[in-house]
């Protein structure tokens, strides 16, 4: 019997010890699993601290001076609409620049300071976003017509071209026309949210109201996006232009310019051996094309170009 | 080499043909780049290629109708104006009056040709051509008069009909929008000028030997000179272009820094031939980081409105002209002093930012006044540090031992008028040898 109980208790001994064994020789196993993993975390976020991109906007990576944007935006997936700053009705003979306007005290929308001038509602949709754009022009003045006096005689399918001021041109289709009574327009159906991409024009109509001191209707122009540009407005972007010329001399690395999209700047990306290659420094467009590294033994380069879009060109041939 | 300290060394600063110095005799073995020759040479350098600068400034700008292109105009007539001293000190007042008939009306052509192109005028255009041809053969028959045929006609007219060429293909990309091209033909047409200076200074030193000491005008180390005169005032005449261009966001001025990174490559090369590579590489990142770069930096600065920026950035070129000077004191052994060569880095540096602040204040006759003292700086820069290194590496530059005239080794006349390039430079080649050798000779009983 005592044989039997130290026998047994010998053999628990050993489950025990193996077991032990085993658990311990797991726990190890993951304690320098976890270890490795905290590693590679430490070691991604550093990449990422490095990183420059990863921890700025585009807005502080790049300054965007506006006078250097000087090309039309392609129409694609990412076109954000324009500011308009012209007018063309060829059907009835309008050309006319077009002021910028908000709403007045009363909650109206101004009117254009001009006769001559078109305003655009600024605070709703740019033309060519989804959504209703509105631009207003005047009937008439006290001494006589004034620029869209003639709106009436707009006909389905007429054409009304608006542009911006790098060139950037959308065209609108006349889909209907209507007038309202001033009290009684639908303005949710004007200047409200669509899914199409409307531009709508109004000006006054119907017998002017001396003790009101304005005209009794409102004429609205209904116009759509042409389908072609529509179209290429669901096209997807196109990537810029990659850098060439990269070439590192003592420590100033220099490239050529793209010339091609509106680009907002270039990053430039390093690589020593053994690490992986990381993003250590922006310029923008304006500036000059050169980079500085003070530590460049050893180092590979290469550099990329970004458009307003924020899309990243493919890098460049390696300068070493 | 404990030549330094029998030499003055000269002041940075060349002033127009002042008679520099005690002259080396032409027996003296010991070469200098600072001889009455050199120094015609240099002033030709300075006042020939400010022309070219000038010139093309003066073009674009009024192309563009930007509002200092009057001032433009008006330092390209004072350079003009300039140069009559010069002139009138070797071949009198008369002589000075007739080049300022011939050659200051020339620049108005500059102005013609940009209104006629501007109008798309053809028949104004090919007017201006005429007259610019006439110009050609007028200026070149002067010069060739002047000289006693030392600068034969034909080869003066060879040299200002390139030059015209030039200046007008500049203008012309330009006008077209071809930045490259514009660029390129820009280096071209600037280191045209130090071949004509070249071909002028030695023709007017061989009609006057005496005037000039017996010194020759292209010995190596008046070579050397004029080499680095050339690749200073490059480098100032693109630092202060790029960064007016830069300030304005033209659509050029990219292709400025291509130019600047060239004349930098250039610089580069040339300090490689005296210090070897390494000397070359150290050059050349001081060169960049602190300098070709913070000007940059110091433009974009400028344009944001970035007040410690723009500090930041003048503090690096102040950190260049210290560190620069360490480095050009450094390699000359001192035969250019550190502290010199600090002092007349940062004078440079000052006009640099001197003349883009002004423009940038719209102080256009201010900012062509600091650009023109600053460009003849440049040319001290040729003459302290040429020199520097000529007396640091003597048998280098062993050719101040010219004979003053070339043996009388023909006896008809047959061969006359040769004038294939290639025997001219087997010729020197020949004497070069020669020389040498005597060099080498004398040394080597010396040394006994």
């Amino acid at each position: 019997m005592n044989k039997l109980i130290h026998f047994a208790c010998f053999i628990l001994i050993a489950i025990i010890l193996v077991s032990g064994t085993i658990y311990v020789k797991q726990l190890m196993v993951q304690a320098s699993e976890t270890k490795e993993q905290d590693l590679k975390q430490v070691k991604e976020k550093q990449t990422q601290k490095e990183n420059l991109k990863s921890r700025i906007t585009l807005a502080e990576e790049f300054t965007v001076l506006k006078e250097h944007k000087t090309e039309k935006k392609p129409l694609n997936k990412k076109f954000t609409g324009i500011i308009p700053t012209n007018v063309t009705i060829p059907s009835i003979d309008v050309n006319a620049s077009i002021e910028q306007v908000g709403l007045l005290e009363t909650g109206q929308m101004a009117a254009p300071s001009t006769e001559d001038g078109v305003a655009w509602f600024e605070p709703g949709s740019k033309p060519g976003t989804k959504g209703n754009a509105v631009l207003a022009g005047h009937v008439d003045s006290k001494s006589g017509p004034a620029i869209f006096y003639h709106l009436k005689d707009l006909e389905k399918g007429d054409e009304i071209t608006i542009k911006d001021k790098q060139g950037t041109t959308l065209t609108f289709v006349v889909k209907k026309k209507q007038s309202y009574p001033r009290d009684k327009a639908p303005l949710n159906e004007i200047f409200g949210y669509s899914k199409g991409r409307h531009l709508n024009l109004i000006t006054c109509t119907g017998t002017f109201d001396r003790s009101k001191g304005t005209h009794q209707e409102r004429l609205v122009v209904y116009t759509e996006l042409k389908a072609e540009e529509a179209m290429q407005l669901e096209d997807e972007a196109k990537l810029p232009v990659t850098p060439t010329n990269v070439k590192i001399s003592g420590n100033l690395l220099t490239w050529h310019a793209v010339r091609e999209g509106n680009i907002i700047g270039y990053r430039i990306y390093k690589k020593v051996p053994g690490r992986t290659f990381t993003h250590i420094g922006s310029i923008s467009e304006y500036e000059r094309k050169s980079y500085v590294d003070k530590n460049s033994s050893n180092a590979h380069y290469y550099v990329t170009a970004v458009d307003e879009y924020g899309l990243e060109s493919a890098p460049s041939s390696m300068a070493k | 080499m404990r030549f330094s300290k029998k030499f003055i060394i000269p002041v940075l600063g060349a002033s127009l043909l002042m008679p520099t110095m005690a002259n080396v005799s032409a027996a003296e073995m010991k070469p200098t780049a600072v001889t009455p020759a050199a120094d015609l040479r240099s002033d030709l350098d300075y006042l020939l290629s400010e022309h070219f600068t000038l010139a093309v400034a003066a073009m674009t700008t009024a192309y563009d109708g930007s509002e200092n292109a009057d001032e433009a105009f008006k330092a390209l007539d004072q350079n003009a104006v300039d140069m009559e001293p010069a002139i009138a000190s070797i071949y009198g007042e008369k002589g000075a009056a007739e080049f300022e008939r011939i050659f200051r009306e020339h620049n108005n052509y500059t102005d013609d040709f940009v209104k006629a192109t501007k109008d798309n005028d053809q028949a104004a255009m090919a007017e201006v051509d005429k007259e610019v041809e006439q110009f050609v053969n007028e200026f070149a028959k002067f010069l060739s008069t002047a000289t006693e045929g030392k600068l034969p006609e034909a080869a003066a007219k060879e040299a200002l009909r390139t030059h015209e060429d030039q200046v007008k293909e500049t203008f012309e990309d330009y006008v077209e929008g071809d930045y490259e091209g514009a660029a390129k033909t820009y280096r071209e047409g600037f280191q045209h000028m130090f071949a004509i200076s070249k071909a002028l200074s030695t023709s007017i030193v061989t009609q006057m030997p005496d005037k000039f000491e017996n010194t020759k005008a292209d010995t190596p180390a008046a070579d050397l000179r004029s080499t680095l005169n050339s690749l200073a005032a490059e480098h100032f005449a693109l630092a202060t272009m790029g960064m007016q261009k830069g300030f304005e966001g033209a659509k050029d001025y990219d292709y400025i820094g291509w130019s600047e990174n060239a004349n930098t490559a250039d610089f580069k090369a040339a300090i490689g031939s005296v210090y070897g590579e390494e000397g070359a590489a150290q050059f050349e990142k001081i060169w960049q980081g602190d300098h070709i770069n913070a000007q940059a930096e110091f433009v974009s600065a400028q344009i944001k409105d970035d007040k410690e920026g723009e500090q930041a950035a003048k503090e690096k070129l102040h950190k260049f002209a210290q560190e620069f000077g360490t480095f050009l004191g450094g390699a000359t052994e001192e035969n250019l002093p550190t502290k010199a060569a600090q002092d007349a880095v940062k004078a440079h540096e000052d006009t640099v930012i001197k003349t883009f602040e002004q423009y940038v204040e719209g102080d256009y006759a201010g900012s062509y006044d600091t650009y023109r003292e600053g460009y003849k700086l440049m040319f001290g820069v040729g003459q302290a540090l040429g020199d520097a290194i000529v007396k640091q590496n003597p048998d280098k530059f062993a050719g101040t031992a010219m004979p003053t005239d070339m043996p009388k080794t023909g006896m008809g006349g047959a061969s006359e008028q040769t004038t294939n390039p290639l025997t001219i430079i087997w010729t020197a080649l020949g004497s070069l040898a020669a020389l040498m050798a005597v060099v080498v000779v004398r040394k080597r009983q010396l040394s006994k």
